[in-house]
């Protein structure tokens, strides 16, 4: 039987891998990745929450709108991902470190 | 009318002042402003004259005043302060007499000053000082005459002081302003002696309360003592012994201000203001007015005798003469005084104006350099000798009628009281006169060419110089003014332009010949009596002096044809006494100026050694305080404000290790510490 621990297991692993994916990558791309994944853990995280317990639905409307948040962000991620290849000509996070400054 | 009157004084007032800000406000490249200054005192004169006629024809007998309160001090019963215009018969015909001179002075100084770069400022100070001599003669508040008084003052000392790239100038501008200071002061305690009697500066306030018997202070000696404080301010004014230093040397000036400020009409305010407080002075304050006009009558015609400056001569003649003024007064005779000081100011003038006209020839002031310059100059020749007849008081002439009357007056004191030395300082002075002012033209005039090269050069100018000296020297005989050449009492000068003062002290206090009358003050029965008992004795008596004064003044100049020098022996010793004033110039550099550098050399030493050693000392201390301060600061201060930054420094040694500028690396701390956090939370 699958339960909420169950769940909650899948979605630390897909947080954890997420995360490990921003910190670790260099490429600007791949951390966006990461990050869509840490977005979906959390959503994961909200639907499966609101399966298991008799709290209201409420956390599927929220899944819903991190849904929309992921598209928005990816959308201006991708954008200033843009910006950066043009100022810097290339997307390497490593490289750009002009906040040291 | 009144009212039309004292618009015509006001204007008359105010017009040379115009003149004064036209010549000298407009920039320099306006080069011509002078000639429209010069316009501005045609009108001065032209509506003086009509002033000086309207005022006698229409209402001879009125005083027009006309005040106003300028501020109050001390709420609404408090003090008021009162501009006064006030005008009487005396006052218009004066009015007249400076604006004629000053405008003559004007004329005469187009061609006298016509090669001077500076014209503009020339005749703007002529301006200024023909608005401050009309307004001294145009009130009765004895403020205002302080305060014009002061501004003929100032306005001598920049006309004195026009050419002060000359040393003799510049000095010569300070001595008579400094010297002024001296009499002025005294003038000044005198206002405040009034003020704190009277609580007025009212003239004619001021005279009824004496006639009503309140004195300064409640007492008689009080009174006195008064007038001389006043009296002191005509001595330093009117060039009287022993303020009248600067006088001579004033005349370093240019020689048509000297012929107006000098000799006709500042000078003689000193007499005019003694005449118009006539009323206050008791029979104290007369004898010794009388004895320092006297004594510096004598005394300035002695130093006349000797004088080679041209200009040095008159200046001291005008001294003498305004000594003879300041006698009159002091014997009572109001007549007489001011009489002389209108008759005085023609002649005067024109013989001012004449030397002008010599120095403007031969370029020297020397007696030295002139000789035989009548056949050169005749127009100057004629007028000089006619102001000098006049000056010497020879019948048919202006000079006779005042000097006659002062003559008159003194010996008839001297026999109502037995006292005669103000008339024989009288003749005494009159005697000299003559000899020196016939020296004078004898020696420029007539014998031969002591320097041929200024005698070459020497002509009479355009009718610049000559109207003024024609037109001065017209007003020099008796029937311009009287149809009687043998005495002017009981004519319209004496009965209706210079009328006594209607007020008079009270009995026992002023002369005992002048008494109140129905009409005002009078001279009483015996006086008059006395007076014309006296008359004939006085005319022989001046017409022998005359002669004799002339007389020697040929024999010496003309037949044993004598030049100025040191005789010897004895005789040398007096002519240099004479020569060098009395040595009172040299007198006062000894006790006054001595002293006074004496006294600032004495004040310098205390000042460097006290003074300055205490300053120093305090700024030695200073100095210690601030060295210690600066340690403190440098060690204690300096060191915890280093402290606090090398701590911070070594603090961010270890946190600048995390600023890597990577957004992984905060990223990475971000989530160690949520996760610290987290854990710390569910610890508890």
């Amino acid at each position: 039987m699958v339960g909420l621990n169950h769940f909650l297991i899948l979605t630390s692993i897909l947080f954890s891998l997420g995360l490990f994916g921003v910190i670790t990558r260099k490429n600007a791309i791949t951390v966006l990745m990461g990050l869509e994944l840490i977005l979906n853990a959390a959503s994961l995280n909200f639907v499966a929450i609101t399966r298991f317990t008799d709290v209201a639905a409420s956390g599927q409307v929220i899944s819903l709108f991190i849904i929309v948040l992921a598209a928005s962000e990816a959308a201006i991620a991708l954008a200033i991902v843009l910006n950066l290849y043009k100022n810097f000509n290339n997307v390497n996070v490593d490289e750009i470190n002009s906040l040291k400054e | 009318m009144n009212t039309q009157l004292t618009i015509f004084q006001v204007l008359i007032v105010l017009l040379p002042l115009f003149g004064f800000l036209v010549a000298i406000l407009p920039p320099k490249s306006y080069k011509k402003m002078y000639i429209a200054e010069v316009g501005i005192m045609f009108i001065t004169l032209v509506l003086s004259a009509v002033l000086f006629f309207m005022k006698i024809f229409s209402l001879p007998d009125e005083t027009i005043r006309s005040t106003f309160t300028l501020f109050t001090v001390g709420g609404s019963d408090g003090f008021n302060f009162i501009v006064d215009l006030t005008m009487d018969n005396m006052t218009v015909a004066l009015l007249f007499m400076v604006s004629l001179i000053s405008f003559l002075v004007h004329f005469f100084s187009l061609e006298y000053m016509s090669h001077e770069p500076l014209k503009n400022r020339y005749f703007g100070y002529l301006g200024l000082f023909t608005f401050s001599m009309l307004g001294l003669l145009s009130t009765g508040s004895i403020i205002f005459i302080y305060i014009f008084w002061e501004l003929v003052g100032l306005s001598s000392y920049l006309l004195i002081g026009f050419w002060g790239f000359k040393d003799e100038a510049a000095s010569a501008c300070s001595k008579a302003f400094i010297t002024n200071r001296v009499g002025d002061f005294g003038f000044f305690l005198g206002i405040l002696m009034l003020f704190i009697t009277y609580n007025s500066f009212d003239l004619f306030f001021i005279f009824d309360q004496i006639g009503a018997g309140k004195f300064p202070l409640g007492s008689e000696m009080w009174l006195t003592v008064t007038g001389l404080l006043l009296f002191a301010g005509a001595v330093g004014k009117s060039a009287q012994f022993p303020l009248h230093v600067w006088l001579p040397d004033a005349m370093a000036g240019p020689t048509p201000v000297s012929a107006l400020i000098h000799a006709a009409t500042m000078v003689a305010a000193g007499v005019y203001m003694i005449v118009r407080l006539f009323p206050l002075f008791t029979e104290t304050s007369f004898l010794i007015i009388g004895f320092i006009g006297g004594f510096s009558a004598l005394m300035a015609a002695t130093i006349a005798l000797t004088q080679i400056d041209i200009k040095k001569i008159l200046a001291y003649s005008t001294v003498s003469q305004l000594g003879l003024m300041v006698l009159a007064v002091g014997v009572g005779a109001y007549h007489a005084a001011i009489i002389h000081l209108l008759f005085h100011a023609f002649f005067k003038a024109g013989l001012f104006l004449g030397s002008g006209a010599i120095i403007h020839a031969t370029h020297s002031q020397d007696i030295n350099d002139m000789g035989g310059l009548r056949k050169k100059m005749p127009v100057t020749f004629y007028t000089t000798v006619i102001y000098s007849l006049a000056l010497v008081g020879f019948p048919l002439t202006i000079g006779f009628l005042s000097k006659e009357m002062i003559l008159t007056s003194s010996i008839t004191l001297g026999s109502l009281s037995g006292n005669y030395i103000y008339f024989i300082f009288a003749v005494l002075t009159s005697t000299l006169t003559s000899f020196y002012i016939f020296r004078y033209v004898f020696l420029i005039f007539f014998g031969e060419p002591r320097n041929h090269h200024a005698y070459e050069h020497a002509h009479d100018f355009n009718i610049f110089i000559k109207l003024p000296l024609i037109v001065l020297a017209a007003l020099c005989f008796f029937f311009i003014f009287t149809f009687n050449p043998i005495t002017l009492h009981g004519t319209w000068l004496t009965d209706l332009i210079f009328r006594l003062p209607k007020i008079l002290l009270p009995d026992n206090v002023t002369y005992s010949f002048l008494t109140n009358g129905a009409e005002g003050s009078i001279y009483s029965e015996v006086y008059t009596h006395t007076m014309h008992a006296s008359e004939i004795v006085v005319t022989i008596i001046s017409l022998l002096i005359i002669s004799g004064g002339i007389g020697t003044a040929w024999y010496m100049y003309m037949k044993k044809k004598l030049v100025p020098k040191v005789p010897e022996g004895f005789l040398g010793k007096a002519y240099m006494f004479s020569q060098k004033a009395w040595y009172i110039n040299e007198l006062y550099d000894v006790t006054v100026i001595k002293g006074t550098m004496l006294f600032a050399t004495l004040m310098t030493i205390i000042d460097k050694y006290l003074v300055d050693g205490i300053i120093n000392l305090g700024a030695k201390i200073t100095m210690i305080l601030g060295r210690f301060s600066a340690g403190f600061d440098k060690y204690v201060v300096d060191g915890f404000v280093n402290l606090v930054a090398w701590i911070n420094g070594l603090i961010s040694m270890i946190l600048r290790k995390f600023q890597t500028g990577k957004v992984q690396t905060y990223l990475t701390l971000v989530m160690v510490f949520i996760v610290f956090f987290v854990m710390y939370i569910f610890s508890n």
